[in-house]
């Protein structure tokens, strides 16, 4: 039997029948103890734990038995976050937690081909939290709905939960490689290779966009005092919300819509196909709800159909920009033979340098924040000389232009549900809302303040993430713009951040990835 | 090979290159046997022996008690950059790897080099230091197999206090570094000290044991550095009283070896990935709670 997995806002109704007995599989694990592997609770534990963020949620009581220490060991906190490993550790993550709901549905007597629905929140009009989400009864008026989650605050930090489309983009389903680099350039659409580190900081291109926007938002911060943090927005609760699930859904599909496109491959390594379990970390795994373990390889989550399962519709709700339209607008012409796109599962070599950087720490507090990066000149020309159209006499004279990424190295912080923009060459008078075009992306940094705790495994470095600019590196070098010795960063928070957040970037850094 | 792993490799195969180098000419004037202590004539080398300040092993080894002064200079020098450059090269490839990777393309080499010279000045001061208390301890007790049984005790303590993981998961910080001019000097020299700093807050103890050892000394050494160089490999955690042991380089090194076979088989094309047919569970392993 292939399951399907199917849009939560097409199913025909607000509680379909997709979502009522989701609700109930989810009720039915909610009732479990903590320490049972298949209750609800031990499965957000797998993602993330935290006592004191549990305990502030209502989801840890003193009464609450732990799990034992080899279930802890075995099971608890594996969520793979700023590594390779991200989208195939999440993809058998949610397939395991939709087998247990399945077996509760069957149970209940409810259809054998159950699905977890998936929120595309891309598609028209369907940005807003799915209505079975938001509010606190069942269809039948009856209250304790276990879809609904009291610390669920959204952008705005008033319970009215939806995902900002101006602010969450699918740029990375354009990155032509799965994996990429730590050093500046692309981290590629999944992840960067951690190899024998314990700990990547480097967002991959999905992960970043629109993953962790689409947590950080829902989440959210209660703009009421304590202002507390929503918790999808943390990963030591997110799974405690049942969304998590339908959002999760999706990025797994934005993975299949991904493999889809032209010559887009998944790593052949063998230590991603072995998963981390190679180089001596836990072997990814998920309690099944017959009392098995179900263990898995990142190879194992490559193929779809072998797993059993589809989703309705592949199609992204914004296609991605063709690399020949980039060409067209720079004046580049290609032969034929160069035409057609040649993809690798993995590029051979990357070559990326540092073009300038800012002189200090950013902090990120109140309405808007600003800095200057200066460029080197040399490496700036680089930029600019990969960029002047050329026409090739044969195959080997045409070079790509180069990509060129804005990092914002070792954000660090005490909130992880401080979403913010980040707008590159506006001038000084220039209100950000009236030049969407030199927007460089929106980051919520989602683990933020676990990065930042010197005794966790990020060592207190926060996080970089890595925006794409190419397009408007483009736009400032076709306006002449592009000649300077520094250019403007402006950081615009989606709510004015506080003190309190203690948010800052350490340093934010231009990187050409090219010959 | 991707291209993170690429650039791992840009900085780890000459590191390990040298360190190979500096552990060959190490072992070649020093075997493994060799003590600080041994006595006259007892075949040690020079330049451990200069190290421990040893000035009966100097004049054992052949050299002229007249001349112990001049040789004693050259012969630290020389062993000091030996035992520095094996012990700790490797050490260093997590922050060259940082500092080059986001220092300018002309600022690289700069940047590499004041990384590796602020590094090798905090452990030659906190080396010094080191020799001092071992001296200190030979002389006070009179008898090295009992200095090097308080240097192992010493060791033991640190090896499970909190203050060693503190260290530990200070080490592994990458801070951001300026890019112009002396601020980047500056930057790429603190990034390097402060980095020596906590791997010798981390390291002390067990090099004070290398340093006693009565015999044996090179074999102390490379064991110490084996030691040092795999312990960064483990998480940071929460510092506590607790038994610390490389683990993951054990699981490494055995996961590395049990897949062996089936990562020659991969790359030979004779598997593509274990996925099986139907449903979730067909193809991929369960196993009872």
């Amino acid at each position: 039997m292939t399951f399907i997995r199917r849009n939560v806002w097409q199913l025909g109704g607000d509680w379909a029948d997709e979502v009522l007995w989701y609700a109930r599989g989810v009720a039915a694990m909610k009732a479990r103890a903590l320490a049972t592997p298949t209750s609800w609770r031990f499965y957000a534990g797998m993602h993330g734990f935290s006592s004191a963020r549990w305990q502030e949620l209502g989801y840890l009581a003193p009464t609450d038995r732990p799990p034992s220490q080899a279930q802890l060991s075995t099971f608890w906190a594996q969520c793979q976050h700023g590594s390779w490993y991200f989208l195939p550790w999440h993809r058998g993550y949610v397939l395991a937690l939709e087998a247990n709901i399945r077996a509760e549905v069957v149970a209940l007597n409810g259809p054998h081909d159950w699905a977890l629905p998936y929120w595309n929140y891309f598609a028209p009009n369907e940005a807003a939290l799915p209505p079975a989400f938001a509010g606190p009864d069942w269809p039948d008026g009856v209250g304790d709905n276990p879809l609904f989650v009291k610390q669920r605050y959204g952008p705005n930090g008033d319970g009215d939960v939806f995902v900002p489309t101006d602010q969450v983009d699918l740029n990375a389903l354009g990155d032509p490689d799965f994996t990429g680099v730590s050093s500046g350039g692309s981290p590629g659409f999944g992840g960067v290779d951690t190899g024998f580190s314990h700990s990547g900081h480097v967002h991959g291109g999905i992960e970043t966009q629109p993953h962790d926007w689409v947590h950080g938002l829902v989440g959210g911060k209660d703009a009421q005092p304590p202002e507390t943090i929503g918790a999808m927005a943390d990963p030591r609760t997110a799974a405690l919300d049942p969304i998590f699930w339908l959002h999760h859904a999706n990025i797994d599909r934005l993975w299949a819509s991904w493999n889809a496109g032209p010559a887009h491959l998944d790593p052949s390594q063998p230590t991603w196909l072995q998963g981390p379990a190679s180089v001596g970390e836990r072997a990814f795994c998920a309690p099944m709800p017959d009392g098995t373990t179900f263990t898995y390889t990142p190879g194992e989550m490559m193929n779809l159909e072998d797993l059993g399962y589809e989703y309705d519709d592949l199609t992204p709700a914004v296609a991605p920009v063709s690399p020949q339209d980039r060409l067209d607008r720079l004046g580049f012409e290609v032969p034929a033979e160069l035409a057609a796109e040649e993809g690798v599962a993995v590029p051979e070599e990357t070559n990326v340098e540092l073009v300038g950087a800012n002189d200090e720490t950013v902090p990120v507090v109140g309405s808007e924040s600003r800095t200057q990066v200066r460029l080197d000149a040399p490496a700036r020309q680089r930029v600019a000389d990969s960029l002047a159209p050329s026409v090739a006499g044969d195959v080997e004279g045409v070079a790509a232009p180069d990509r060129v990424f804005l990092n914002l190295e070792n954000v660090r912080g005490q909130s992880d549900a401080t979403a913010f923009r980040v707008y590159l060459g506006l001038g000084d008078e220039e209100d950000p809302a009236e030049h969407p075009e030199r927007l460089a992306g929106s980051i919520a940094p989602f683990g933020v303040s676990q990065a930042s705790d010197s005794d966790d495994e990020h060592a207190g470095q926060g996080l970089t993430f890595v925006l794409e600019i190419t397009d408007i590196v483009d736009q400032l070098h076709l306006e002449g713009g592009f000649d300077v010795n520094s250019l403007p960063v402006r950081i615009v928070p989606v709510r004015p951040v506080s003190r309190e957040s203690e948010l800052s970037i350490g340093r934010i850094s231009i990187f050409r990835q090219g010959r | 090979m991707t291209p993170e792993a690429q650039e791992r490799r840009r900085i780890r195969m000459p590191v390990l290159a040298v360190t190979t180098v500096a552990w060959a000419v190490t072992l070649l004037a020093d075997p493994l046997r060799s003590g600080s202590g041994a006595g006259p004539g007892a075949g040690q080398g020079p330049a451990l022996a200069v190290l421990c300040f040893d000035h009966h092993a100097i004049v054992g080894a052949g050299l002229p008690a007249s001349h112990a002064s001049i040789e004693n200079g050259a012969g630290l020098l020389i062993g000091w950059a030996l035992m520095l450059t094996a012990m700790m090269a490797p050490l260093l490839i997590p922050a060259l790897r940082h500092v080059r990777a986001r220092s300018l393309r002309s600022r690289r080499w700069r940047a590499v080099i004041l990384v590796t010279v602020a590094h090798a000045t905090v452990w030659t001061v906190g080396s010094i230091e080191l020799l001092a208390v071992a001296s200190a301890l030979r002389s006070v007790t009179g008898q090295p197999d009992l200095a090097v049984l308080l240097g192992l005790v010493a060791a033991l303590i640190w090896q499970l206090s909190p203050l060693k993981q503190h260290c530990l998961n200070r080490h592994c910080a990458r801070r951001p570094i300026s890019s112009f001019g002396g601020a980047a000097d500056r930057d790429a020299l603190r990034f390097g000290g402060t980095h020596a700093a906590w791997c010798l807050g981390s390291c002390w103890a067990l090099m004070l044991v290398a340093l006693l050892a009565p015999a044996w000394h090179v074999a102390v050494m490379l064991v110490v550095s084996v030691w040092m160089w795999v312990e960064p490999l483990d998480r940071p955690e929460r510092p506590t009283w607790r038994v610390r042991f490389p683990l993951r380089f054990l699981r490494i090194a055995g996961a590395t070896v049990r897949s062996l076979p089936q990562r020659v088989a991969i790359r030979a094309g004779a598997i593509v990935g274990p996925a099986g047919p139907g449903g979730l569970g067909a193809g991929v392993s369960r196993s009872g709670l």
